[in-house]
């Protein structure tokens, strides 16, 4: 398969919808902005240690849930081709709760503010939950363009708590990951 | 029928192969119970080191899955697929892809080079067939599944890219490019555009989509 078409030379490009989009609508800035905190999630997993791969299976299952919820982005609400998506549900976002649990229990309290960095895939981590925060404001304003008084669709409305849920995540993960690597968090003494 | 990461991976029977127009061959395979696409899908071909893709012309429920299949000059399943004897068993994945018939929003404007025609061909045998038809070849004589395309669309007209004799010219027949078609011939509106083909064709219909009917929906599938 080419890798180029040629096809999107000008400006613009196709939904899975079969819509001609300009690239800088908020639809392809919603779904470029998560693009870009899969593979900033995807440097987090490559920069875990050999020994953390239970880790790094569930990053790789979060970066599935992600390219899914961005098959739904780049697709006009109600088209025919819907039902090629699969179903974005709540599970994902009940998933990440209970490793969020999971993770916080086996952390310290957090008594003090902390800074974003420490050991490399702990700075990663952090770099993805802005980038998570980012996509998440993208994905709101998106479907306050696009839906206006009636709201957001339940797939939506799926989505958006599974990015909120995300963010927490990432914030743990960057915890979880000083921790591994034995360092513990950067407190911020401000 | 196993399945691969989700995707059906089955064999079938080579059972008929024979010429649709120089150069272009129909293969007919035998459809195993369970077998089933969506018009417009195509199946992967699981060969000796490498893999194809081919659409199906036939519909799900027939009794053989049908593909029309360009011969390519030094290709390798163009070779081998010549070599192998009826009977021979194929190893297949699939169904693939997602250029179906996307219901009747806009009128429908379907365009194809060659043995892009295959999918349409699949939506007319499901009687899924609407709207207008380009079909660009580049002699009459590569007009394959002209009698199907023509009494299953309102608008069925083949695009003769290279110079012919008056007495080949087919009925309705445009004797140019289908963008020169487009370009002079399709009146402005919204439409369905599903273009099929080589990639050079669907780059220049792309933009000129963009520069004429802004407002359309746009599906395709490239060959290469
Ligand atoms: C989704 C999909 C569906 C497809 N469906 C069909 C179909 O229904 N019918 C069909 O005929 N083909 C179809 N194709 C194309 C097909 O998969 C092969 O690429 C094609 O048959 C060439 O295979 P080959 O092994 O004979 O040639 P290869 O060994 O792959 O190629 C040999 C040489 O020929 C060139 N070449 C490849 N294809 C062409 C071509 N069409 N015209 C001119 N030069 C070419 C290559 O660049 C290469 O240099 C489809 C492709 C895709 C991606």
């Amino acid at each position: 398969m080419k890798i180029y078409t040629g096809t999107g030379d000008r400006g613009k490009t196709s939904l899975f919808s079969g819509e001609r989009v300009s690239k800088s609508s908020p639809r392809l800035e919603a779904y470029g902005d998560l693009d870009e905190l899969n593979s900033v999630i995807g440097a987090v997993a490559s920069a875990l240690d050999e020994g953390q791969s239970g880790l790094k299976d569930e990053i790789q299952a979060i970066q599935a849930l992600l390219l899914e919820s961005g098959a739904w982005l780049a697709t006009t609400p109600g088209a025919e081709s819907t039902r090629f998506l699969k179903p974005f549900t709540i599970d994902p976002a009940n998933t990440l709760e209970a490793a969020i649990d999971r993770m916080n229990a086996s952390l310290p309290e957090l008594k003090h503010f902390v800074l974003p960095g420490g050991h490399l895939s702990a700075s990663l981590a952090h770099m993805a939950r802005t980038v998570c925060r980012r996509t998440e404001r993208r994905v709101i304003e998106l479907v306050e363009y696009e839906d206006g008084e009636s709201g957001p669709s339940q797939t939506m409305q799926h989505i958006l708590v599974f990015l909120n849920r995300l963010s927490d995540y990432l914030f743990l993960l960057a915890r979880l990951c000083n921790h591994n690597q034995g360092q513990g968090d950067v407190q911020w003494n401000g | 029928m196993e399945r691969v990461g989700g995707t059906p991976r089955f064999s079938a029977r080579l059972v008929d192969r024979h010429w649709l127009a120089p150069g272009i061959l129909e293969l007919r395979l035998t459809r195993q119970e369970g077998v089933t696409f969506i018009p417009g899908q195509f199946l992967r071909f699981v060969m000796d080191g490498y893999e194809r893709d081919y659409t199906m012309v036939s519909t799900p429920d027939a009794k053989t899955i049908d593909f029309c299949i360009a011969m390519v000059e030094g290709g390798r399943f163009s070779r081998d697929i010549q070599k192998a004897d009826i009977g021979t068993p194929f190893e297949l994945t699939g169904p693939h892809g997602h250029f179906v018939f996307q219901g009747p929003a806009n009128s429908a404007v379907l365009v194809a080079t060659g043995t892009g025609v295959a999918p349409f061909v699949a939506f007319c045998r499901s009687g899924l067939g609407t709207g207008l038809l380009l079909h660009g070849v580049g002699a009459p004589d590569r007009l394959i599944y002209r009698d199907i395309l023509q009494s299953a669309l309102p608008g069925y007209v083949p695009c003769i890219s290279r110079p012919f004799e008056k007495m080949d010219r087919p009925d309705n027949a445009f004797a140019g490019r289908v963008t020169h078609y487009l370009e002079q011939q399709l009146t402005q509106g919204v439409y369905d555009f599903y273009l099929c083909g080589r990639g050079a064709m669907i780059r220049d219909v792309t933009a000129l989509i963009d520069q004429q009917f802004g407002d359309s929906r746009l599906f395709i599938e490239t060959y290469d």
